[in-house]
C-alpha cells in the first residue's frame, strides 16, 4: 500500500519532476495496445495535485515509463507558465501529447478530474479516497464506461489479496451464491486515524496566501473563508473535502475486504454508527460502524479512540463448512477469478483495472455510508442497486450532495 | 424581525456543552453523547420560536471576529438533525419556519444567514421555499439557497425559473446548473436562449441542464457548441451531447439519438479523437 513518504518534500518532487521533463523517454506504440493510436511514439504523463502524495501517485504509473509533461498545482499562481506548470487543470486536459493523468489532489476534486480527463480521453489513476460522497463514484464509474476509458484508485491492497489461495476460496465461497445466510463478520480495529484528521471548529479567517488559487482550491466545495488548516494534508479533517480518518484511511483498509468476500458490485443494506452529535464542518471522532450486507455478512469498523467498543460480534471468517457437503465441491470446482490488472496492464489491454472505478466506488461506498450515519446519528438502510437511503431523506441528501456551480458530475 | 436578545436558560445549554481541546486557541472539539444533546433538542423546541431565536442570537459571524461561538453552531445543526427524524413534523416545522424568517434583510449578517441556510439544506422543507427563492438573486446567497433548495427536489424548480429568467453575474451560471440538477423540462428554451450567453460557464453549465432534461429541442445548441474553439467548452458539450443521446435513447427517440452520434462520429476525426468516435459507436449500436 502506498503511504505517505516522510521524507518527500515538495522541493525534491518538483526537482524531480523537472528532470522528468527534461527527459526523452521514449516508449514504443505497442505499450497502449491495439486500437490505441498516441499522437507521439511516448506515453505522455500529467500530475494534477503536486502536494504531499503527488509524488508518489505519479510514481504508481511507472510501468508504463510515462514522461511528465506537466504539472498542475493551484498553490502555483504567479508561478506557472502554462507549458509545463499549470494552476487551472482544465488547461493540462486540453492537451492531446498527455495520455494519462495522476491525480492527487484533495479528495473533493478526485471525482470531478477524473471524470474531465476521461472525458478528454486520458487513462486516470487517482489518490485515494476515490471521491467525496456516493453520487460520485457512480458518475465515474459511468464515465469510464462511456469513454472507455482506464481507472485505477491509488490503493493496491486487493492484489496481493487475489494471489492468496485461502481469500481466494473465500470469495469463491460469496460469489457461488450457495451460501444461503452468511455468519462472517469481518472486524478492522484502529488505524483510521480518527482525531488526527479531525478538523478546527473555532478558526480565524486568515488572508488567502498570493500564491494560492482559493476559489479554485475550493472548487465545487462551499467558498469558506480561507485558513491554513482547510489545506495542504490537514483538509482531511473537515467534510466540504474529504471525511476524516475514516474516509482517508477507510479505502486501504476496506479494498482488500471487498475483493475477498466478493462485494466489488453491491453494498450494505444497513449501516450503524455509534458517536457523538458531528459537527456540521469539522470531522470528529466515532466510535464503531457495523455495516450489514443483503447476505447477512457483517463488517464491524471499530476507531479505539472514542466511546464503548463494539460488543455485539465477534470476527468470524468464511469456510467451506459453511456449505452443505455437496455444495463445497461445486465451489471447490469453480475457476479461479481472473487475475487483477495493473494500471499499465489494464492501459495496455484496454480493459479495467484490477480498482476499476466501480470496484473502488463500492469500497468507497462504505465509508461514505458510514460517515453518513455518523453525521445523522441515526441507523440507515440503503438500497445498494438505485444507491439510495430509504426513508431517511435528511441521510439520503448526503448521498448525493450538490456541488458550487459551474463543477457538476 | 430581529433575532431574540439573551437567554439565559439557552446560554446555560450552550454552556453545558464541553469546550474544545484548547478553549485558547484554534482547536478540536468531541461533543457529549447523542442522549444528552437529544434532551437539549427537545427542550429548546418545546420552548418554541424564542427559544430557536436565541439560539441563533448566539452566532457570530465568522469573517468579522474569532469565532467562539461554535457550541451554538454545534447545537443549532443537532437540532436539524434532530427534527430529521420523520415523526418530528410538527417541530421540523417549527424550526425551518423559523430559520427561513432570518433570511434575507439585516436582522442577521450574511454569513449568519449562509449558516442557516446551510442548516434548511440539512433539514429541506417547503417552509423556506419562499424565503430562499428571495435569496436566489443575492449574489452571496444564490449559492447555498440554491443548494438549500435542491435539497427538496420537488417543488423547487419554480423558485429557480422564476429567479433564473432575472439572474445575472454568477448566480447565472449557478441557477442554470440548479435547473440541470432538476432535469426541468419547463426551463428547456430559456437554457437553449444562454448557449450563447458570453460567460463560458454560463454556456457550459445550461448544456449541461439541457442534456439532463432529455428534450430533442436542445440537440442542435449542443451540436453546435461541441465544435467551440476552446478545448474545455468543446469536451463539455460532448459530454452533454452524449448524454443528452442516451437519455434521448432511453426514452424511445432513437432517432434523434442516432443523429447525435452520428454528428459525433463524423466531426471528431483527430486520432486523438478516437475514443469519441468510439463512444459515439457504441451509441450506435445501442441505439439501434
Amino acid at each position: 500500500m502506498p503511504r505517505r513518504t516522510r521524507d518527500f518534500t515538495r522541493r525534491r518532487f518538483v526537482q524531480g519532476a523537472a528532470g522528468a521533463l527534461a527527459a526523452l523517454t521514449v516508449v514504443p506504440r505497442r505499450v497502449l495496445g491495439a486500437g490505441e493510436t498516441p499522437p507521439s511514439e511516448t506515453v505522455g504523463g500529467a500530475l494534477i495535485g503536486c502536494g504531499g502524495r503527488g509524488g508518489g501517485t505519479f510514481n504508481e504509473m511507472r510501468d508504463l515509463n510515462p514522461r511528465q509533461l506537466a504539472l498542475c498545482d493551484v498553490k502555483w499562481v504567479g508561478e506557472a507558465d502554462n507549458k509545463t506548470r499549470y494552476t487551472d487543470f482544465r488547461r493540462v486536459l486540453d492537451r492531446k501529447d498527455i495520455d494519462v493523468v495522476a491525480i492527487a489532489t484533495p479528495p473533493h476534486w478526485h471525482a470531478l478530474i477524473s471524470i474531465a480527463a476521461m472525458e478528454a480521453g486520458k487513462d486516470v489513476l487517482c489518490e485515494k479516497p476515490m471521491t467525496r460522497f456516493i453520487a460520485e463514484g457512480r458518475a465515474v464509474a459511468e464515465a469510464e464506461k462511456r469513454y472507455g476509458r482506464v481507472f485505477q484508485v491509488g490503493t493496491f491492497g486487493r492484489f496481493g489479496e487475489s494471489r492468496n489461495p485461502q481469500r481466494i476460496l473465500t470469495r469463491k465461497i460469496m460469489r457461488s451464491g450457495l451460501l444461503k445466510e452468511c455468519k462472517g463478520v469481518h472486524v478492522i480495529g484502529g488505524g483510521f486515524k480518527v482525531k488526527e484528521w479531525s478538523g478546527l471548529v473555532n478558526t480565524k479567517p486568515q488572508p488567502v496566501p498570493k500564491n494560492l488559487d482559493w476559489d479554485m482550491y475550493c472548487g465545487p466545495a462551499p467558498l469558506r473563508p480561507y485558513h491554513p488548516h482547510r489545506f495542504g494534508g490537514t483538509h482531511r479533517g473537515y467534510w466540504d473535502y474529504e471525511g476524516g480518518g475514516l474516509t482517508d484511511m477507510g479505502q486501504h483498509h476496506l479494498d482488500p475486504v471487498t475483493w475477498i468476500y466478493g462485494k466489488d458490485d453491491t453494498a450494505p443494506v444497513t449501516v450503524e454508527a455509534y458517536a457523538p452529535p458531528a459537527h456540521p464542518e469539522a470531522c470528529g471522532m466515532w466510535g464503531w460502524a457495523e455495516l450489514t450486507y443483503a447476505d447477512g455478512f457483517t463488517l464491524v469498523l471499530g476507531s479505539g479512540e472514542w466511546g464503548e467498543p463494539y460488543t455485539r460480534k465477534q470476527g468470524r471468517g468464511v469456510d467451506l463448512n459453511d456449505l452443505p457437503e455437496e455444495d463445497r465441491a461445486k465451489v471447490e470446482a469453480m475457476p479461479d477469478p481472473e487475475p487483477l490488472l495493473s494500471f499499465a496492464q489494464a492501459v495496455r489491454a484496454r480493459k479495467p483495472a484490477g480498482g476499476n472505478a466501480e470496484a473502488a466506488h463500492r469500497t468507497a461506498t462504505l465509508m461514505h455510508l458510514t460517515n453518513i450515519a455518523i453525521r445523522v446519528g441515526r441507523k440507515i438502510k440503503f438500497d445498494p442497486v438505485k444507491e439510495e437511503i430509504i426513508g431517511d431523506p435528511e441521510a439520503d441528501r448526503l448521498v448525493n450532495q450538490p456541488m458550487r456551480a459551474p463543477w457538476h458530475l | 424581525m430581529t433575532i431574540q436578545s439573551a437567554d439565559a436558560r439557552i446560554e446555560e445549554l450552550v454552556g453545558q456543552l464541553p469546550n474544545s481541546d484548547q478553549p485558547d486557541g484554534e482547536s478540536k472539539f468531541t461533543g457529549p453523547k447523542w442522549e444528552v444533546v437529544e434532551k437539549m433538542c427537545a427542550e429548546i423546541l418545546a420552548g418554541g420560536r424564542e427559544k430557536i431565536l436565541a439560539l441563533v442570537g448566539l452566532l457570530r459571524d465568522p469573517s468579522r471576529e474569532r469565532w467562539t461561538s461554535f457550541r451554538a453552531e454545534y447545537l443549532l445543526h443537532a437540532i436539524a438533525l434532530h427534527v430529521g427524524v420523520q415523526e418530528r413534523r410538527a417541530e421540523r416545522r417549527l424550526f425551518v419556519e423559523t430559520l427561513a424568517s432570518l433570511i434575507g434583510g439585516d436582522a442577521a449578517s450574511k454569513a449568519v444567514q449562509a449558516r442557516l441556510i446551510a442548516e434548511l439544506q440539512v433539514t429541506g422543507g417547503r417552509g423556506a421555499f419562499d424565503a430562499l427563492g428571495n435569496a436566489l438573486l443575492d449574489e452571496e446567497l444564490c449559492e447555498p439557497a440554491a443548494q438549500a433548495l435542491l435539497a427538496n427536489r420537488r417543488g423547487a424548480a419554480e423558485r429557480v425559473r422564476a429567479a433564473f429568467a432575472k439572474a445575472s453575474g454568477k448566480c447565472r451560471a449557478t441557477l442554470a446548473q440548479a435547473l440541470g440538477v432538476l432535469a426541468d423540462a419547463e426551463s428547456v428554451g430559456a437554457l437553449i436562449a444562454v448557449l450563447g450567453d458570453a460567460n463560458r460557464e454560463v454556456r457550459t453549465c445550461a448544456a449541461w441542464a439541457l442534456a439532463r432534461t432529455g428534450d430533442a429541442r436542445a440537440i442542435d445548441g449542443v451540436l453546435k457548441a461541441t465544435a467551440s474553439d476552446d478545448g474545455w467548452e468543446s469536451t463539455q458539450a460532448v459530454k452533454a451531447a452524449l448524454l443528452l443521446a442516451e437519455k434521448l435513447a432511453a426514452a424511445g427517440a432513437k432517432g434523434d439519438a442516432v443523429r447525435i452520434y452520428t454528428h459525433l462520429r463524423e466531426r471528431f476525426s483527430d486520432p486523438k479523437e478516437k475514443y469519441i468516435r468510439d463512444a459515439a459507436e457504441r451509441g450506435l449500436a445501442a441505439a439501434k
